[in-house]
């Protein structure tokens, strides 16, 4: 589930980004500085449980077939809604820079898709109040499969829009809606299971490994920050909005950006939209939008002497970085 | 685990070759994580036809691969699931975008084919550029460069930490599973009755495992102010 760079145009991972990590800045807030601290080698320990976690094969009775979990819900549940956020964050960035899963313009999709949605939607909002008042094994179990439905539901929602309005791919928006979404249902409802069955055996070991049973810290500045959540949930949402209207309208993104940049002028959000905006309207290597004005013009970029010349070029290059590495080698030896 | 796997999860082998002393490594590590990221926001930047600016820009890893002298081998290894994710993202292309945009003799290819290939370039180029990125800077140099552009040095030390216990836990989930499997008489998975169990055990194990590195980090003077 995973978004690569070559998915998304600049403005949709820069957007995506300045919303990430505005939902970071309101964590690290949120998380008291010694708790941050006093947690920080569990959470630490867990994201990497994580990657470990993706060895384990769960077989799924009467199929044969067997498959891992993510995680998301999990983490959510153990640490809470910030930490958890947190954790995925650098899960996340490891996975973009050490496993070539994501990308760095990606990032911002993804841990809007994979972190906030889990953390910030299908806890506390789903899970948190089917718990809240008898906390037992069925009460679990459902609100862990309620909580991971919920969130992967939304977060390959997420995927399904970052891409179509990236328009990279030509996948028809009503088919990819439906294929992911079932696709996520299924994962859905089995990662719900496991994490069910997980949590279960851990509450009925040791009760302090539920997130629930600390208390949040409660502070003056709450009002605060509620105030930065919901100028993030906020931003996500007209986001979304202006997404399916950039879909069914290819022009309206711009322009919707721009409208949105004269309405908030102090969202971090717009400002970085309409700054890359800027830059892809100034700088001649970004024809992204000259292009889609003069549909025209296309063919201008793809000719076969272009293209030959760009495949001469790298050949060029490769014969040039022989050279460079041949030398090095050498100089290497006498090191 | 499986071969593939295991490759995976060598975060060692990449890390090798940014322990070596050679100038590239040795750079700003912000200035290299400020680079890449120009680089990838210049390469998804280009329009979807344009596939000879595209291909034009792998220039850059191929330059950098010979300056740091990395067997290319070793990243395009981690590129075969990527290759795989993309062409069946990019795969619906030529079936929808049927307009036709260049003529080879009486061939005519439409653009469908064209935006597959440069998305398939673009995202090979672009997982190479960042993968060039770990492999000529340590995850140390990596943190610093992160904390220089202003992350929060909290995040940077919960990175540093995770990074360094994955190879921890991955080995403990190892053996638990080697473990279950020698005692399962070679089931696919485990079975779901030890779904609980099994995987709660080696998280209460993770549990204790970060309190002892909590004690362990106050012995040796991790403040709790001035974060």
């Amino acid at each position: 589930m995973h978004m690569s760079d070559a998915l998304i145009t600049p403005v949709v991972g820069g957007s995506m980004m300045a919303a990430s990590s505005g939902v970071m800045g309101y964590s690290i807030r949120s998380l008291k500085k010694e708790i941050f601290e006093k947690r920080l080698p569990l959470m630490g320990v867990m994201g990497a449980f994580l990657f470990a976690a993706q060895m384990i094969n769960f077989a799924i009775p009467g199929t044969g077939s067997s498959g891992h979990i993510g995680g998301g819900i999990l983490l959510a549940i153990v640490l809470g809604p910030a930490a958890s956020f947190l954790t995925m964050a650098c899960v996340l960035l490891i996975q973009a820079l050490f496993f070539a899963d994501g990308g760095l313009l990606a990032y911002g999709c993804n841990l809007i898709n994979l972190g906030f949605f889990s953390a910030f939607v299908a806890y506390p909002l789903i899970f948190k109040p089917i718990v809240k008042n008898n906390l037992n094994r069925k009460t679990i179990m459902v609100a862990s499969i309620a909580a991971s439905v919920i969130g992967l539901q939304l977060g390959s929602l997420g995927v399904v829009f970052e891409t179509i309005v990236s328009g990279r791919t030509e996948i028809p928006l009503s088919a990819f809606l439906i294929f992911m979404q079932f696709i996520h249902l299924a994962i859905g409802v089995a990662e719900g299971v496991v994490t069910g069955v997980i949590i279960n055996y851990l509450y009925s070991q040791n009760k302090q490994m539920i997130f629930m049973k600390i208390e949040e810290p409660k502070e003056s500045r709450k009002w605060n920050k509620n105030i930065i959540l919901k100028i993030a949930v906020l931003t996500i949402i007209i986001a979304g909005i202006l997404s399916l209207f950039a879909s069914v309208k290819p022009d309206g993104l711009e322009w919707a950006i721009q409208k949105t940049a004269v309405v908030k002028e102090q969202s971090n959000d717009s400002t970085i939209a309409t700054w890359l905006d800027t830059v892809q309207k100034k700088t001649a290597i970004f024809p992204e939008y000259e292009l889609k004005a003069e549909e025209s013009k296309i063919a201008v970029g793809t000719s076969i002497p272009g293209i030959v010349g760009s495949i001469v070029t790298l050949c060029v290059t490769l014969v040039v970085g022989g050279v460079i590495r041949k030398r090095r080698k050498h100089a290497e030896l006498y090191e | 685990m499986n071969k593939f796997m295991k490759s995976m999860f060598n975060l060692n082998e990449l890390e090798q070759y940014a322990r070596r002393r050679i100038p590239i490594n040795q750079y700003n590590p912000s200035l290299k994580i400020i680079v890449t990221l120009v680089y990838i926001i210049l390469l998804t930047s280009v329009n979807k036809y344009h596939l000879s600016r595209t291909l034009l820009f792998g220039i850059y890893p191929i330059l950098l691969i010979s300056i740091s002298n990395i067997p290319a081998k070793a990243l395009f290894g981690k590129l075969f699931i990527p290759a795989v994710l993309s062409i069946s993202l990019g795969i619906f292309n030529p079936f929808f975008d049927k307009q036709p945009i260049l003529h080879i003799g009486t061939i005519i290819i439409n653009g469908g084919v064209i935006s597959l290939i440069t998305l398939f370039v673009k995202a090979m180029l672009s997982i190479c550029a960042t993968l060039l990125l770990v492999s000529t800077t340590t995850i140390q140099k990596l943190g610093l460069g992160l904390e220089n552009l202003k992350v929060p040095k909290s995040l940077v030390v919960l990175l540093l930490l995770m990074y360094r216990y994955i190879s921890v836990l991955l080995d403990e989930v190892n053996k638990t599973m080697e473990a279950y499997q020698l005692r399962s008489a070679g089931g696919k998975g485990i079975h779901f009755k030890t779904w609980g169990s099994l995987v709660g055990q080696i998280m209460i194990r993770s549990y204790r495992r970060s309190e002892e590195i909590y004690n362990a980090m106050l012995l040796r003077g991790y403040s709790t102010g001035g974060m």
